[in-house]
């Protein structure tokens, strides 16, 4: 009986502890009003606001992920980047708690990020210009046997050269083989590598 | 999805009288030209517009490498994990065209061709491949079931399927495993009134604006020097288009 009745309690124990936004209202008046409408409401708020920005493009901060975001998860806890899998992150705890599962994080980023428009270090400079040129005049791809040098003549057969491969060769396990792609004359792997310089600039500069 | 037809009928009206803070053509500071007027935030797209690439390849000395650069730190991509190179994401792609016995050859960016009747949106079972109102491709992930039906249909090879885990995606461009993702005109630059980032890269070389204006740069231009379209012969209407091809 005695056990019982601590089962019981444990049930009606209270909810967790919440993080504390990062940003506040401009009123408690419209706190207040926010707390009542997200706790029954986000869940529809939120999805109907991604059909509208999907749809029709609309971009307004309300009831946008990003925006939630912003002020809910703070840029940093302890030091360290909080992430929707510590049970810290604000919609975890409450989700943990009432059991539903959210997937929004596969895609979605889930702290906030500063955007940067600045795409200067994005550019390529004169002597990485230079290096590229070389790569491509060494690098060593096959080429396919064709007659006129008019270049829209190329590209259409390119093109043709590709849908054919996909044709042909039925991709292996699941999916478009891409090999087929690489392969071929059509480059695209190769001409990856003179970036790997900036992709390691562009990780430094986040 | 449901209280869709009363908000945008709503919001129709609201449009009507609001509108008028359109037309109007930037000077960036770095002298680029910008047509793409910022809508506001709460107007939905129409088909008023329908926007469009001219790609310039005689112009891009790299054969595109900067954009593409720009592509990736826009959408984040590039280095993804993944357990083999098949698997890379390809949002643009850099295609070279090689004649074996002369070795002529040339470079260009290929991505979504933004076609009119695109077949990806064709073949898609649940709605996720869809083309916007202004004529953006895009995949609606949140309805995407990743079968990869559009990477067969598409005759560019444009779209690319996310193999792996990922974490801090870029905010404004959520990717996700298990989803089908490709070039969407960087739709959330557009509609803030920003050019497409890899436009931004290469300002002398690609030209972004409004088809269906035929005031606009990219149409005058069009109009004077025309543009071809990849892979014409389908009739896709693409809204991306080349020079020097
Ligand atoms: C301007 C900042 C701001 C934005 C944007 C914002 N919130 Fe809040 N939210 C708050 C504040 C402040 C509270 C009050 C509790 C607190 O101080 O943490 C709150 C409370 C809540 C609560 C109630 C928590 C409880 O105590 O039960 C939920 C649920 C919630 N927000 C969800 C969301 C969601 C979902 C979004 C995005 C659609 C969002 N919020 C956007 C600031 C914000
Ligand atoms: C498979 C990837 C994926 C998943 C999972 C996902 N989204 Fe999205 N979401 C996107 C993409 C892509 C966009 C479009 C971004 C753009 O156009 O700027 C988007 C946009 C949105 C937007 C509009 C932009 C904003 O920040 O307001 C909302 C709201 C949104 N998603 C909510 C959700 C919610 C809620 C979930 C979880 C139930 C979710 N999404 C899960 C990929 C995803
Ligand atoms: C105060 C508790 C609480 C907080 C905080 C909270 N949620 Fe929820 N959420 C819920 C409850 C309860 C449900 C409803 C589950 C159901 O209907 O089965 C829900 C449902 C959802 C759904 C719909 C899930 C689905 O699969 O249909 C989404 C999306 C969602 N929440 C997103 C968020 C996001 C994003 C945050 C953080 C910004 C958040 N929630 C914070 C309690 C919360």
């Amino acid at each position: 009986m005695f056990i019982s009745l601590l089962g019981l309690s444990a049930c009606d124990s209270e909810p967790p502890e919440l993080m504390k936004a990062s940003n506040k209202f401009e009123s408690d008046e419209i706190r207040d009003k926010h707390v009542a409408y997200m706790r029954t409401n986000h869940m529809d708020a939120l999805k109907h606001k991604r059909d509208e920005t999907m749809y029709d493009g609309i971009r307004t901060e309300e009831h946008s992920l990003n925006a939630c975001i912003n002020c809910h998860v703070p840029e940093s806890h302890n030091g360290e980047v909080l992430r929707h899998t510590d049970q810290e992150h604000f919609c975890t705890t409450c989700h943990t708690y009432v059991a539903a599962k959210l997937d929004c994080f596969e895609c979605h980023v889930d702290h906030p990020t500063k955007l940067d428009y600045e795409l200067k270090s994005a550019k390529t400079s004169i002597s990485q210009k230079k290096s590229i040129l070389k790569n491509m005049a060494d690098s060593n791809i096959e080429s396919m046997q064709l007659k006129s040098l008019d270049k829209k003549e190329l590209m259409e057969l390119a093109f043709k050269h590709v849908n054919n491969q996909q044709s042909t060769k039925p991709p292996k396990s699941g999916g478009v083989s891409f090999k087929a792609l690489q392969n071929s004359d059509l480059e695209s792997n190769s001409s990856n590598k003179p970036n790997q310089t900036q992709k390691t600039e562009e990780l430094t500069s986040e | 999805m449901n209280n869709f037809d009363s908000y945008r009928r709503n919001f129709l009206s609201i449009v009507g009288i609001t509108a008028g803070a359109a037309a109007s053509v930037t000077l960036a500071p770095n002298l680029l030209l910008r047509e793409a007027q910022a809508k506001p935030d709460d107007e939905a797209v129409t088909d008023a517009k329908r926007w469009g690439l001219l790609i310039n390849v005689d112009k891009l000395e790299d054969g595109g490498d900067a954009c593409i650069a720009a592509c990736k730190k826009e959408h984040g991509w590039g280095d993804d994990p993944k357990s083999n190179q098949a698997q890379d994401a390809q949002w643009v792609r850099k295609v070279k065209v090689t004649e074996k016995l002369t070795g002529h050859s040339f470079s260009l960016p290929v991505m979504c061709q933004h076609c009119e009747t695109a077949p990806c949106v064709d073949v898609c079972p649940t709605g996720a491949s869809m083309k916007r109102a202004d004529g953006i491709v895009q995949v609606n992930k949140h309805i995407c079931i990743g079968c990869r039906y559009c990477m067969m249909a598409c005759p560019y090879k444009a779209r690319s399927f996310v193999h792996e885990t990922l974490v801090d995606q870029r905010p404004n461009s959520p990717r996700g495993k298990g989803t089908v993702e490709s070039c969407n005109l960087c739709v959330h630059r557009i509609d803030k009134g920003e050019n497409p980032a890899c436009v931004d890269s290469s300002p002398d070389a690609i030209v972004f604006g409004d088809l269906n204006d035929p005031d606009s740069t990219i149409s005058k231009e069009l109009e004077q020097n025309g543009g071809s379209q990849i892979r014409a012969d389908l009739g896709l209407n693409t809204g991306v288009r080349y020079q020097g091809i």
